[in-house]
């Protein structure tokens, strides 16, 4: 396809397909092969100005725009949610620039799944590409101000200062606080942030079927979790990860095996699953079988 | 005829005091002589005839000019000690050579029965046995038993060179360097280490003293080795010959 | 890393050499002790330290001792891998069968020698030391760096460390920015010797103590290296320090090295005129 034929294809919407001029594209994928190649290792890119905001999403974004073609069928949440403001409005970009590209709400049918801070529940397959949007890309921020310095220690391995913060968190308090963007290490060498997922997504990362694909646009970063790589939780081997726990199961489908997530009611709090889509579904079977 | 231990020909030391101008001072010329295993060799001469600094230089914490310092290990093979490098040097210090100096330069926090138990304790003595031998030295040596657990650096002269001689005895070294071991002590306590160095010398420890008192050094000595403003003035006849 | 048993020395440095500047043909004739400069007048180049060589037997504790400015300092951060030297070889008797020359391996290699086999005690405790985290945390850091991972085994390891060099086990879990200079310096030491390194290199580690705390802290360094058999490098301007911890000493002056030898024969018969003069001033 020559880029005649890209442009005649946006030319109803003034833009290229995909928002984003090819060669742009080309160097986020360009990016993203590198990423890809270097498991947990951020990579910069050139990162573009898009008609939102950045920190709202734009990484993610970028990488959706820069990977989606004909036949593609892109979905959108914002934690777990499908239809919130935000994931609204990217999809609507996408649906605007992108003409061709499939719509949806369904994990299952959709090729590419831009998230904000979860992974749904439905376990995704080979096929797929989780791509999040990122905040901070760095996960040594929290003990090093000095990029240069975290560059340094990203190199040298030298990630003995993100075990003392861990350590002193315990000692502290007793067990470790940190709860989203739990720090993980990829492939035995990189520490990487997983982005402020719950720590119940963060073993679903380690030795996934598909590929994870991170974009940071404020801090025009991107990395990527290719299939089948080791992702493991920083944790200490007396005091092993663990996972949030629910007393309840969602007061919405009764899902014992989902991560739910507390909404303030106009009365009382409920607390059900964080993904909706997840939820529906659940419910749906629930009411069929019965 | 006993084996040599220590062979000492033609040693020569000489200050450059590069501070006074470049001025060359003697410290002894020369010097030769021999000492047997288990022989107590005494040097004798007025003060400033060079008595001190042959001890040190034997030691080697001076180094010498010209001449050479032949010595005997336990293994039977020689080192010169004129030339021989650092390491060798610690090597002997460690296992053969001790050395009681006239002052004692302690450490300032360590207590007096580990100060002198260290040595034992780098050789390789169980702690708490080398704690015991220290204490059977310092109960000889009469050191009150109140000063074990004190500190050194608070000791008079006379309690430190005690502490001192039992640091270098109880490491049982083949030979002993004594420069003035008796000097801070009263008359009944230098009888008594000459008691000790006796003992020592009939267990086979060769010995090389400096004593300013020459009724005390003929008591122990087997020969004496006289020095006059560097030179050798006068040397036992040797007993002992190198083979 | 293949750990092999040390060798007849626990670290030999060949050659070390260290500038800033250009170089040029002139640089080290024009500086040394005989020039009594270390900047060389044609080019501008500051001559750290050049062609210095010596070894350092397992268990061993040699003295480096200069004015500053002599380089001693130099020769240690490269040794530790905070400069990177301009020529010469290092080789540790437990790194590669002391054949491998650590000047010359990847920074990731470095790293992983400075965790294993190496500890620093630097002049100053805010260096050597992240004084906002506890005195365990501290410790604790050089123990995950060489991957421990049991939070019990560190804390007791920690524990043990701080008690030897007589920090109260109420201290551990409290940042060092609260304690003494001596307190801080024995807090140091205790991170710098967690891993059992085969190496210390100690930096004027009490010049910024009071003489009284220096004493104590000098008696803990000679307890411990005793106790755990380390070789330790000693740079100090204080021929009391060397006096007191070091079997042999090297003098350097202007970079380059004057003297070497025993330390009781450094002190009783110093040979180089510098060595005199430095000598007869701490006697005076």
């Amino acid at each position: 396809m020559d880029l005649r034929t890209l442009a005649s294809l946006g030319s109803g919407t003034g833009y290229n397909f995909g928002f984003l001029d090819e060669l742009s594209k080309k160097a986020v994928r360009r990016a993203l092969l590198k990423a890809i190649a270097i498991p947990g290792y951020q990579v910069p890119f050139g990162s573009r100005e898009l008609p939102i905001a950045r920190g709202w999403g734009t990484g993610g974004l970028q990488i959706t725009l820069s990977l989606v073609g004909q036949g593609d069928v892109v979905k959108v949440i914002d934690q777990g949610a499908d239809e919130s403001v935000n994931a609204v409005n990217l999809r609507r970009l996408i649906e605007r620039t992108s003409p061709g590209v499939g719509l949806t709400t369904f994990t299952r049918e959709a090729t590419i799944i831009q998230t904000r801070h979860r992974i749904p529940e439905t376990p995704l397959q080979a096929h797929q590409i989780l791509v999040f949007q990122v905040p901070l890309p760095e996960p040594l921020r929290v003990v090093e101000p000095r990029e240069e310095e975290t560059r340094r220690m990203h190199a040298e391995a030298d990630y003995s200062r993100m075990w003392v913060a861990l350590y002193e968190d315990l000692v502290r308090h007793g067990r470790i606080t940190r709860a989203a963007g739990y720090p993980v290490l990829v492939n035995g060498r990189h520490v990487m942030s997983p982005s402020p997922i719950p720590r119940w997504d963060v073993p679903r990362l380690h030795q996934a079927e598909f590929l994870s694909l991170f974009g940071a646009g404020r801090e025009k970063r991107v990395y990527a979790v290719p299939p089948w790589t080791d992702v493991e939780p920083l944790a200490f081997t007396d005091h092993p990860f663990t996972v949030e726990r629910f007393d309840e199961p969602c007061a919405r489908c009764g899902s014992r095996t989902s991560y739910l997530t507390v909404i303030p009611d106009e009365r009382s709090t409920r607390v059900v699953c964080s993904d909706t889509e997840y939820c529906d579904e659940h419910l749906a079977l629930q009411e069929a079988s019965r | 005829m006993t084996a040599v231990h220590l062979s000492v020909r033609d040693l020569t030391k000489r200050f450059h005091l590069h501070l006074l101008g470049g001025k060359t001072v003697v410290g002894f010329e020369g010097i030769s002589f021999d000492v047997a295993e288990g022989e107590f060799v005494g040097l004798a001469g007025p003060s400033g005839s060079g008595k001190s600094s042959l001890l040190k230089a034997i030691y080697g914490s001076y180094l010498v000019q010209a001449g050479t310092l032949l010595y005997r290990c336990i293994d039977g093979s020689i080192v010169d000690l004129a030339t021989a490098d650092d390491e060798t040097k610690l090597a002997l210090r460690r296992r053969e050579i001790a050395y009681v100096s006239q002052f004692l330069r302690p450490a300032p926090r360590v207590k007096a029965i580990d100060l002198a138990a260290r040595p034992l304790i780098a050789q390789g003595v169980d702690e708490a046995e080398a704690r015991e031998r220290i204490a059977t030295l310092f109960d000889r040596l009469r050191l009150p038993r109140d000063l074990w657990e004190s500190y050194p650096v608070l000791f008079s002269g006379g309690e430190q060179q005690r502490v001192n001689l039992a640091r270098a005895i109880a490491s049982r070294p083949r030979l002993l360097l004594l420069d003035e071991p008796t000097s801070a002590l009263d008359p009944s306590l230098q009888q008594t280490v000459v008691h000790l160095l006796a003992e020592e010398r009939s267990r086979g420890v060769t010995m090389i003293g400096v004593m300013h008192d020459e009724t005390l050094l003929s008591r122990l000595a087997d020969e004496v080795v006289r020095l006059d403003r560097g030179r050798l003035a006068q040397a036992g006849v040797a007993s002992a010959q190198w083979n | 890393m293949n750990v092999a048993p040390a060798g007849p020395w626990a670290l030999r440095v060949v050659g070390l050499g260290k500038w800033f500047g250009p170089g040029c043909d002139a640089c080290l004739a024009e500086t040394g002790p005989e020039a009594g400069r270390s900047t060389c007048p044609r080019c501008g180049t500051v001559v750290a330290c050049a062609g210095v060589s010596f070894d350092l037997r397992p268990g061993g504790v040699l003295g480096i001792v200069g004015e500053s400015g002599s380089g001693k300092t130099t020769v240690l951060r490269c040794l530790n891998g905070d400069l990177t030297p301009s020529e010469g070889i290092a080789l540790l008797g437990s790194v590669g069968g002391g054949e491998r020359d650590i000047f010359t391996v990847s920074s990731q290699e470095r790293r992983q020698i400075r965790n294993f086999h190496l500890g620093m005690v630097y002049q100053s405790a805010r260096e050597g030391l992240n004084l906002r985290i506890s005195a365990g945390g501290n410790i604790a850091e050089r123990l995950l760096a060489a991957e421990w991972r049991e939070v019990a085994a560190i804390r007791r390891r920690a524990l043990t460390l701080l008690e030897r060099m007589e920090v109260p086990r109420s201290r551990m879990d409290q940042p060092p920015a609260t304690f003494s200079g001596g307190m801080q310096q024995r807090v140091q030491i205790a991170k710098a010797i967690a891993n059992g390194p085969s190496v210390v290199l100690l930096d004027e580690m009490t010049s910024g103590l009071d003489v009284s705390v220096q004493a104590g802290v000098l008696d803990l360094i000679q307890e411990i290296q005793r106790a755990e058999r380390m070789a330790m490098l000693v740079v100090s301007h204080d021929l009391g320090v060397v006096r007191l911890l070091c079997e042999r000493t090297i003098v350097m002056k202007n970079g380059r090295i004057v003297e070497a030898g025993l330390t009781d024969q450094i002190l009783e018969d110093p040979q180089h005129p510098y060595t005199q003069l430095l000598v007869s001033s701490i006697n005076a």
